[in-house]
């Protein structure tokens, strides 16, 4: 099968193309952020399609940070549920990295669980995902070190490889098969020497980060010294569940208007006191540590257990924003350091 | 009409009546379209009750599945949501979201002998599987339910006594925690007498709920007295929202308190962080 | 060098009985930067380090060690000790449980090796009363303006509101600028209180305005223009210049040069009969 091949100069209207058909999302530029966000191209901003993390991850797209779930209106014998569903769009996202896509299938292990959640299912259905080829944000980047391959990211529809002068194109489903011919009048063959060079990139993630168990498992992990230091210095600005691929936990909220009003949901995180905290008073994990705790657990260990992968896609978004600079892959380390200077003492 | 697990449906109150000072039973019918598939549930589920507006909050289902018509749930005041329940009356519409939950393990039951045990507002999922269970008599062994409460005008479902009390090889314990005037019954904690009556494991399913230090208690004096952790069986409350499973606030461990739960034999319990 | 004075001071202190732990900063993993951190054990004292991105406010962290035995041992800038001054006045710390470590700066740098915007002007409090220092605690003369600084003041009312709109439609609601906040100390907040709710978590421009406007107003007075808030923002919302904004007003009202750096009580804490009432004029 012929590589085909598309010109730098012609990204732009390849996004046009495209939109002909379905609504298309790319990491662009906003003015005042330091990383790229999801938006729209061709509404004013530059596309910033490369190995940039964009700030929040792909599951905006999917999980939006707030979503009317249904309005209501007042009626004689008081309000009542006023809103339809809305079908979901056709979308193509435009340039998404490997870790962003892999976090999609995990979210997908708890949004596709029965009972499934109908509108995330539709956007999964109906979105076709074009991943760039990546090679690497920064050191931070630790995809490599959880099976992912950035060069190749399963999970996506089509494939962008930077080479020369643009990108290796290649389908990789059906649906990527369908994109491309859209694009066809785009494309041209690839050269040999495009060829190689896309063959030969390679990503600067770091490929030995261990959030793995130890030999002896997790199981003494919950008394361990780390939990106090960790929460001593974390603040619960929770900016690390906000910023993550795979967190997905949600608050519901009514809003009145008038005799009207919507019930919708809004990201929440397990950082906030108020989490789990019951209107007669009672709170599980009413102490700071042992959110701190929770989340962390939650992450290496239960959603394993669960769902069978570590709820983690290395994108390093936590370390690099945390005011305290602590991210995940710290934490798996000095867990399981505790437990080795447990074991030997 | 909207479908949709986050959407709730229509239900009719027919009936307020007081339960406690802060416990209000709502007797609710479950409007559903004709040809639709009826409100079918387990004793120990619950639903999602909503005030739109307001919000919404897990209210066990405290009727049983034997006597069909209006499903029964006993809402105590705590928050803004259960606030704003307790100012409807009947003929006000709520919104429901059901039936959500694992229910108890009946199968497990059939042909045990049952110990409920119960404490205050922890009566209210039992009641469905007591109600349930003498609606089934033959299928089970000997009942004993052994419930207290801070003061006797906490005690709940007090209209349910005599026909427990009467029913055929059925004992109903009551206690309050202090004397008060005009109760000539017995005097202490839950627990104690539990401890008391030394009902043997045999084979006995012991099936409890209450406040938690209530329970620590009666857990421990339970495993005390020899009943295996498969045989005792208790209901766990905890903040939930979207009750499905989905928005992770009801997560422990690896389960989901509103699709494992919210009823766990002990021994899945033992398997769990102790957060609860 | 002064870090060496450092740890041999922090290893000290943590050898006294009532010695909890001591406060100070200490290397990122990747080098990149340094961190708060807290010092349990005097073998560990290699941990701290003392440079010039030593960003944090080692103070902020101080209300949330809680505890009422021991003392706590804290290395404490100039402008750190602004915060902690306030806070001792608040009721939020207890002098006598802190052991305080002034070390002396010249100014913070980025990693561009620029000096940190924050610094320019430096008055920090030469004055306070540190319980050891690393060498003299001597005001730095830094320049006074940030050359690329934003002057809201100079901006039309239409301007700013079209300023404040693209600063805050950027804002993720994650309210990290709060929990960095050494003056945000309070234990129950209101934007965390859900009966009643006060703001809706809906990602309008209502909401938004009216989270940042009443933590900048609660703030007022106490803001010690530290723009950790700022810093933290991953979206980068100018939070420093709200906050300085509304100090700058208070200065220029009640004539009061900034939380911990005066020795008077902030005018929003505090009554006097002949405080100016701009506002009220006109009205009986």
């Amino acid at each position: 099968m012929t590589s085909m091949f598309l010109e730098r100069g012609l990204l732009e209207e390849a996004a046009v193309l495209l939109a002909r058909t379905a609504e298309v999302w790319a990491p662009v530029d906003e003015p005042g952020l330091d990383a790229p966000s999801f938006g729209r191209p061709g509404e004013g901003l530059p596309l910033a399609i490369g190995p940039r993390l964009p700030l929040l991850p792909l599951k905006t797209l999917f999980l939006p940070r707030v979503e009317e779930l249904f309005r209501f209106a007042g009626g004689a014998e008081g309000p009542v549920v006023v809103a339809a569903d809305v079908p979901e769009r056709e979308r193509v996202v435009l340039g998404a990295l490997a870790c962003d896509i892999r976090s999609l299938e995990l979210l997908d292990r708890v949004l596709l669980a029965e009972p499934a959640d109908e509108r995330y299912r539709q956007r999964r259905e109906r979105t076709t995902l074009l991943a760039l080829a990546c090679t690497g944000e920064s050191p931070a980047c630790f995809c490599t070190s959880l099976n992912i391959d950035p060069l190749r990211p399963s999970g996506a529809d089509g494939l962008l490889s930077p080479t020369g002068e643009g990108w290796l194109v290649e389908a990789l489903t059906g649906k990527g098969r369908d994109l491309f011919e859209r694009l066809e009048p785009l494309l041209r063959p690839a050269t040999a020497a495009e060829i190689e060079a896309a063959g030969a990139l390679a990503s600067i993630s770091r490929a030995a980060v261990s959030l793995d168990p130890p030999p002896g498992g997790w199981d003494r992990v919950w008394e361990l010294a780390t939990w106090e230091e960790t929460a001593t210095r974390c603040i619960a600005c929770g900016i690390c569940t906000v910023l993550c691929p795979t967190c997905h936990c949600f608050d519901v909220q009514d809003e009145k208007r008038g005799s009207g009003g919507a019930r919708f949901r809004v990201w929440d995180t397990c950082m906030s006191q108020q989490f789990t905290q019951m209107a007669h008073g009672m709170n599980p994990r009413p102490l700071h540590f042992s959110r701190v705790r929770q989340r962390f657990l939650h992450k290496l260990v239960y959603f394993a257990e669960r769902y069978g992968a570590i709820a983690c896609v290395g994108c390093g978004r936590c370390a690099r924003r945390c005011p305290n600079a602590t991210g995940i892959d710290e934490i798996a380390a000095r867990l399981r350091a505790d437990l080795e200077e447990d074991g030997n003492a | 009409m909207p479908s949709g697990l986050m959407t709730p449906e229509p239900a009719v109150i027919r009936a307020v009546r007081e339960v406690t000072p802060d416990t209000l039973l709502f007797q609710v019918d479950v409007e559903r379209p004709a040809g639709a598939a009826p409100f079918d549930y387990l004793p120990g589920q619950f639903a999602e009750l909503s005030v739109l507006g307001v919000g919404e909050c897990p209210i066990s289902i405290t009727s049983t599945p034997t006597r069909p018509g209006l499903v029964e749930f006993a809402v105590r005041e705590a928050g803004d949501v259960t606030r704003a329940l307790h100012d409807l009356v009947a003929g006000d519409r709520l919104g429901l979201r059901g039936p959500l939950g694992n229910g108890f393990p009946l199968p497990a039951l059939e042909g045990r002998s049952i110990l409920f045990i119960a404490g205050g507002i922890g009566l209210a999922p039992l009641r469905g599987l007591i109600n349930f269970v003498l609606d089934r008599r033959e299928r089970f062994g000997a009942v004993d339910i052994v419930y207290g409460a801070r003061s006797p005008e906490l005690l709940c479902f007090d209209w349910e006594f005599e026909t427990w009390a009467a029913a055929p090889d059925t004992a109903l314990h009551l206690t309050v925690d202090a004397a008060a005037p005009g109760w000539d019954g017995e005097v202490g904690f839950v627990p104690a007498m539990v401890r008391r009556l030394g009902l043997e494991p045999a084979d006995r399913v012991a099936v409890a709920c209450g406040p938690p230090i209530m329970i620590k208690y009666v857990l421990d004096d339970l495993a005390a007295a020899g009943y295996g952790s498969d045989d005792v069986i208790t209901t766990l409350e905890l903040k939930m929202k979207c009750g499905v499973g989905k928005c992770g606030r009801c997560n422990i461990g690896p389960r989901y308190v509103c699709l494992d739960g919210p009823v766990f034999t002990l021994s899945q319990l033992e398997r769990l962080p102790r957060e609860y | 060098m002064q870090q060496d004075r450092l740890r041999e001071i922090a290893a000290g202190f943590l050898g006294r009985q009532d010695a909890r732990c001591f406060v100070g900063w200490e290397d990122l993993p990747d080098g990149s930067g340094t961190r708060v951190t807290v010092v349990s054990r005097p073998a560990r004292v290699s941990r701290l380090v003392w440079n010039r991105s030593c960003f944090a406010n080692t103070v902020a962290l101080l209300p949330r060690l809680g505890g009422t035995k021991g003392v706590i041992g804290v290395a404490v800038k100039g402008c750190d000790a602004r915060a902690l001054r306030e806070l001792i006045r608040s009721g939020q710390v207890d002098r006598a449980a802190v052991h305080v470590v002034g070390v002396p700066c010249d100014g913070l740098r980025e990693r561009d090796g620029s000096l940190a915007r924050r610094c320019h002007g430096c008055r920090y409090p030469a004055d306070f009363e540190y319980d050891e220092v690393l060498g003299p605690m001597v005001t730095p003369d830094l320049p006074a303006h940030p050359p690329d600084d934003l002057d809201l003041g100079s901006m039309s009312r239409e301007e700013r509101r079209a300023f404040w709109n693209a600063e805050f439609d950027r804002c993720i609601r994650c309210e990290a600028c709060r929990r960095i906040c050494y003056a945000c100390f309070c234990p129950r907040c209101i934007f965390e209180s859900t009966d009643p709710r006060w703001v809706s978590r809906r990602d309008g421009r209502p909401e938004k305005l009216f989270f940042h406007a009443v933590r900048a107003y609660h703030l007022a007075g106490r803001c010690i223009a530290c723009d950790e808030c700022a810093r933290v923002c991953p979206a980068g919302v100018r939070l420093d210049l709200l906050n300085r904004a509304l100090r700058d007003g208070i200065a220029a009202l009640f004539g009061y040069e900034g939380a911990g750096v005066s020795d008077i009580e902030p005018p929003l804490r505090d009554f006097c009969v002949d405080d100016p009432d701009p506002f009220a004029k006109g009205r009986t």
